[in-house]
């Protein structure tokens, strides 16, 4: 050992430096699955997301022959759909992915990355045991390209204890919605938390607001576009959402709070109500809070609801369709559901609802029958148009825009999105 | 004694091999300069590879109208960069607050941690302490600090609106990340906070080559403390400032994480950067044409920005 590098050395030493990310890579992809792995991606957390570990779990005991690969990430849409994306489009796809409908799923299905399902549809007759509406959610352009696992029915979920303590009771009419704030601003507690830093809690409220002002049908022409934004319906909506910002009926400073401090805001009884699904019932429960669920008042006729889909797709790269259709209909099967299904919003017709285990969901499942539905509105835009509309209600929140400019603005944005 | 084969003087080599100068048959010019490219050639294929290779992909996606997702993609020539500069409401924005963003977490820093390697150059008790604690925040994971921020900021139970309070200055109590006047500077707080500490290291670095006997000859001269620094530390420390401000100034034309960790680019739109607005653009949107000519733009304001002011520094220097 002379301490002296050698040329040979040096670039010996250089290259195999350089092939070392090279080998690990090879190397590590190697070992990642095996080719009869399934390898599942889902965004469930908390405990939606163990008891799908345990539906797996339980699926492998009969099934030995592939491996079932779970992961999982939270953090809402946009930290999972980056993921997923990297996935789809590096070629490093699981056999089933989880995702939202509408057009968060559209630019997958668009990219031809989704394969189309209508053929396990037929060969397990899915069309018998799913709802409908679900089904319809999961499908473009005439085909069905996923399978709906989740409908989420949006309302206002509320303490029990302080609404309680104030005397009040859930409300049936809009107005008696704005009493219940005014009851509650008054005695110190905020009304409604909502974290707007991703802009999408918040959005659900202005979007009740508009069910309210518009009513159903224009509500949904304005959602698909076919009608303009630039009206005074869509004007009073906005006027109504400023009037909560400035009455104090939300949290001081909550466009620049996260959805999980507005929540906490809610558990720590700072806050009474929260717009939510019933699939919180989860985490209310671990927190020992007595919840209760209502449907925004609208005062629309016919009454609705706001929901969302979520489903499970297979990339059109996995070699593995048929044994990811084979799974996925063990799982929506009304025995399987309800013994693994967590919040209970499933999509399977006839599972008998236990008010017991899921009192928030069972409440929300005879809300069901006797609503109607309209789809939220990031899953109605696309991603820019639906970005356009946040930087609108960021600035009707902070008040830099009128309502009335708020509506132009938004017809401006939709007319730049379709050129 | 076996002879080096590195760091060995050209004459020796030739010698070695047989070949005086001169006196016999010499080897084509180019090929006697091969076994230094050899040395080269590891560094320039994971240069070629990950770097240029990257660019040259980039700017030709800046040209074309790809989502990001599928193979497809069709050349729409200039429109990406017509559209950023002309058409972008929300480029412009960003642009403006990458301005701010630069001017502040670069002379703000820079000074801050001048005047802290000054102090800490001395002999004073504790130094080796400060040092470290004044250092730490630019060693914390960037998410961890934004993460510290916001809860700092936080409207109602945050230490700043806190703080405030209690000292009776109610009025001033804000929503720092929620409100699109106050969330650029809460960000660009934080910035600073971070960035100070690298700075400080450098220059006291720097300190320490400045000759002792410089100042020894200064305060012998009767010069004071001003005069000693304006005199002998800032020119001691010419080399210093080229690479803080050249680091530091191609680190804020750059700056992603912070804003997108602490506001997300909002509210709205408020807070967007380049670099946000290019990652919104690519993987949000799917438009990774557009989030490509976005990116050649900053690369090409970086270069344009950083590399005439470090010539003139060095030049000045020199």
């Amino acid at each position: 050992m002379t301490g002296q590098l050698s040329r040979r050395g040096f670039l010996g030493g250089a290259a195999g430096a350089l092939s070392l990310p090279f080998l690990s890579s090879c190397m590590s992809g190697a070992q990642s699955s095996g080719d009869s792995d399934l390898r599942v991606f889902m965004f469930l957390t908390g405990s939606d997301w163990t008891a799908f570990k345990g539906a797996a779990k339980a699926y492998q005991k009969d099934h030995r022959d592939h491996d079932m690969v779970l992961s999982h990430l939270g953090g809402g849409a946009t930290v999972y759909l980056d993921k997923l994306r990297t996935q789809l489009a590096g070629g490093s796809a699981p056999d089933i992915f989880h995702d939202w409908g509408g057009e968060l799923a559209a630019p997958f299905i668009r990219s031809k990355l989704v394969a189309p399902l209508d053929k396990y549809y037929e060969q397990y007759g899915w069309e018998n045991i799913l709802l409908s509406d679900a089904v319809q959610m999961c499908s473009m352009r005439g085909k069905r390209y996923g399978v709906p696992v989740a409908l989420r029915g949006l309302g206002i979920v509320y303490r029990k204890d302080i609404f309680g303590e104030h005397g009040l009771g859930e409300a049936t009419s809009y107005e008696e919605l704005e009493d219940i704030c005014e009851t509650l601003h008054s005695a110190g507690i905020v009304p409604m938390a909502v974290g707007g830093s991703h802009a999408w809690h918040p959005m659900r409220l202005v979007q009740f607001l508009l069910e309210h002002t518009a009513g159903p049908s224009l509500h949904d022409d304005l959602l698909a576009l076919r009608t303009s934004w630039k009206r005074p319906e869509v004007e009073e909506c906005f006027a109504l959402f400023k009037r909560w910002v400035d009455k104090g009926w939300l949290p001081n400073g909550f466009m620049g709070t996260t959805y999980d401090s507005a929540l906490l805001q809610w558990f720590q009884g700072k806050a009474a109500m929260f717009p939510d699904s019933p699939t919180l019932e989860g985490d209310v429960r671990k927190q020992g809070i007595d919840a209760g669920v209502f449907v925004f008042p609208t005062d629309a006729k016919p009454p609705r609801f706001m929901s969302y889909v979520e489903q499970l797709m297979l990339p059109v790269t996995s070699a593995q369709h048929d044994v990811a259709a084979q799974f996925i209909d063990w799982y929506v099967r009304p025995q399987t559901q309800q013994k693994y299904y967590a919040s209970g919003t499933a999509t399977i017709k006839g599972i008998p609802e236990d008010e017991s285990a899921w009192p928030l969901t069972y409440e929300w499942q005879k809300i069901k029958k006797s609503h109607e539905s309209y789809l939220i509105l990031d899953q109605a835009f696309d991603k820019e148009l639906a970005n356009s509309y946040f930087a609108i209600q960021a600035e009707l929140a902070n008040g830099s825009t009128t309502p009335k400019q708020a509506a132009a603005d938004m017809q401006k944005a939709v007319e730049s999105a379709a050129s | 004694m076996s002879t080096p084969l590195l760091n060995t003087p050209a004459e020796t080599v030739e010698k070695r091999v047989g070949h005086a100068p001169g006196t016999g048959r010499r080897r084509p010019r180019a090929f006697r300069h091969l076994r230094g490219y050899m040395f080269l050639v590891p560094c320039l294929i994971a240069y070629g590879g990950f770097l240029i290779w990257p660019l040259l992909n980039s700017l030709y996606l800046s040209f074309t109208d790809w989502n990001g997702l599928t193979p497809r993609m069709n050349f729409v020539g200039l429109a990406n960069y017509v559209r950023f500069f002309l058409y972008d409401e929300v480029a412009r924005t960003a642009l403006l607050n990458n301005l701010i963003w630069t001017v502040a977490t670069v002379a703000v820093p820079t000074a801050i941690g001048l005047l802290l390697a000054v102090a800490l150059n001395e002999r004073i008790r504790g130094r080796l302490f400060f040092r470290s604690v004044f250092y730490a925040p630019g060693v914390l994971p960037l998410v961890g600090v934004a993460l510290i921020w916001s809860w700092l900021y936080s409207p109602d139970f945050g230490l700043v609106n806190e703080f405030l309070r209690t000292i009776g200055l109610h009025d001033f109590a804000r929503p720092w990340l929620g409100d699109p006047n106050t969330a650029l500077f809460a960000v660009v707080v934080a910035g600073i906070w971070v960035r100070t500490g690298l700075p400080m290291l450098l220059y006291l670095a720097g300190l320490q080559a400045i000759p002792r006997d410089r100042y020894e000859a200064a305060r012998v001269d009767g010069a004071g403390p001003w005069h000693i620094f304006r005199h002998v530390t800032m020119p001691g420390l010419r080399e210093t400032h080229v690479v803080v401000i050249s680091l530091t100034l191609v680190d804020a034309l750059k700056v992603f994480d912070l804003i997108y960790a602490m506001t997300y680019g909002g509210p709205g739109n408020a807070t967007q950067v380049p670099a946000t607005w290019m990652y919104f653009n690519t993987f949000q949107f799917y438009k990774a044409g557009y989030g490509s000519a976005i990116a050649i733009i900053i690369a090409v304001l970086s270069i344009a920005v950083a590399i005439p002011y470090i010539m003139i520094l060095r030049k000045r220097a020199s």
